[in-house]
């Protein structure tokens, strides 16, 4: 199996919440980004720090909605990576 | 200038125009890296962003330098002409030139291979800028030292190269290696003026090839 790097691991997860209309419940942005639960919060807390994830609390669930930036990394996505790969950044 | 003056006269003027496109590629390169750090905040874009501007403000150095001293030297005759080409090999313009180039070039080596010691970093960084500016001869030293870099980064891209097969990685590769070739043509300019020549276009087609595979990149 390969080992995914970071950016396709930020476009997963990102990924995985458009795919749910843009928010997503902890456990189920778990199962889809096929991480271990740390290393999603991780990844989260840096998403957030960046403005691409924040989070909103509905009734007694928390779910992880999709920033502008996130958005914006999405559109961009495949020029990253092509572009990261080239340079091997 | 300091590297005009190496070359042939007919050719001033298309060095001038092609200095200024090699400004433009690079100042584009650094602008779609600084996007994307602007966009993930990863620091490896801000450095390769930093790196490219650096090679940017280098020869847009040169340009302006270029102006200033072919200007002054329409007006002497060959004898000065020759002191002025020694002495501008230590002036101002030269010396802001290595230190952009070598931290541009720096840049790329600690992103290349990882290098996150600071101690190490600040080694290099002052054993190439000792080599640069003690040396006697501040053209050969400047050419020879940027080799030496550029060989480590073109190591490198072949390296990823050969393990991935990709043709954009082999595009960056290309690249470098043209860019370092170009380097080496610079230091025959002793041999004959043409070397100049042989080593801008070279260096041209190596910044050209990268923006290139920077159009493609943006087009996917």
């Amino acid at each position: 199996m390969i080992k995914r790097d970071k950016i396709s691991i930020i476009y997963d997860i990102l990924h995985a919440i458009q795919a749910k209309g843009g928010k997503i419940k902890p456990t189920h942005l778990l199962y889809k980004s096929n991480l271990s639960y740390q290393t999603m919060l991780r990844y989260l807390d840096e998403l957030m720090g960046k403005g691409m994830v924040y989070t909103v609390q509905e009734k007694k669930s928390k779910f992880y909605c999709i920033g502008d930036k996130g958005y914006q990394f999405l559109a961009e996505y495949k020029r990253i990576k092509e572009f990261t790969e080239s340079f091997g950044l | 200038m300091i590297t005009f003056l190496h070359a042939p006269d007919w050719y001033v003027p298309f060095a001038a125009f092609f200095e200024l496109v090699l400004f433009l590629v690079t100042l584009g390169i650094a602008y779609y890296s600084y996007r994307i750090w602007k966009l993930t905040s990863e620091a490896n874009y801000l450095s390769f962003f930093a790196s490219f501007f650096l090679i940017a403000v280098s020869f847009l150095t040169r340009v302006v330098t270029n102006i200033i001293l072919s200007k002054d030297l329409v007006t002497f005759n060959q004898t000065v002409r020759e002191v002025v080409v020694a002495s501008s090999n230590l002036g101002i313009g030269y010396m802001f030139r290595s230190v952009f180039v070598f931290a541009a070039l720096m840049i790329l080596i600690i992103l290349a291979l990882k290098i996150t010691d600071r101690r190490v970093i600040s080694l290099l960084g002052i054993m190439v800028l000792l080599a640069s500016f003690i040396s006697f001869n501040a053209y050969v030293a400047f050419h020879i030292i940027s080799i030496v870099l550029l060989m480590y980064i073109v190591a490198y891209f072949y390296g990823r190269h050969t393990a991935r097969r990709s043709k954009s990685g082999l595009v960056v590769f290309v690249s470098f290696l043209l860019i370092t070739l170009s380097q080496a043509f610079y230091l025959l300019v002793f041999l004959s003026k043409a070397f100049f020549v042989v080593g801008h276009l070279t260096e041209l087609a190596g910044y050209l090839l990268l923006f290139v595979m920077l159009i493609l990149v943006l087009n996917r």
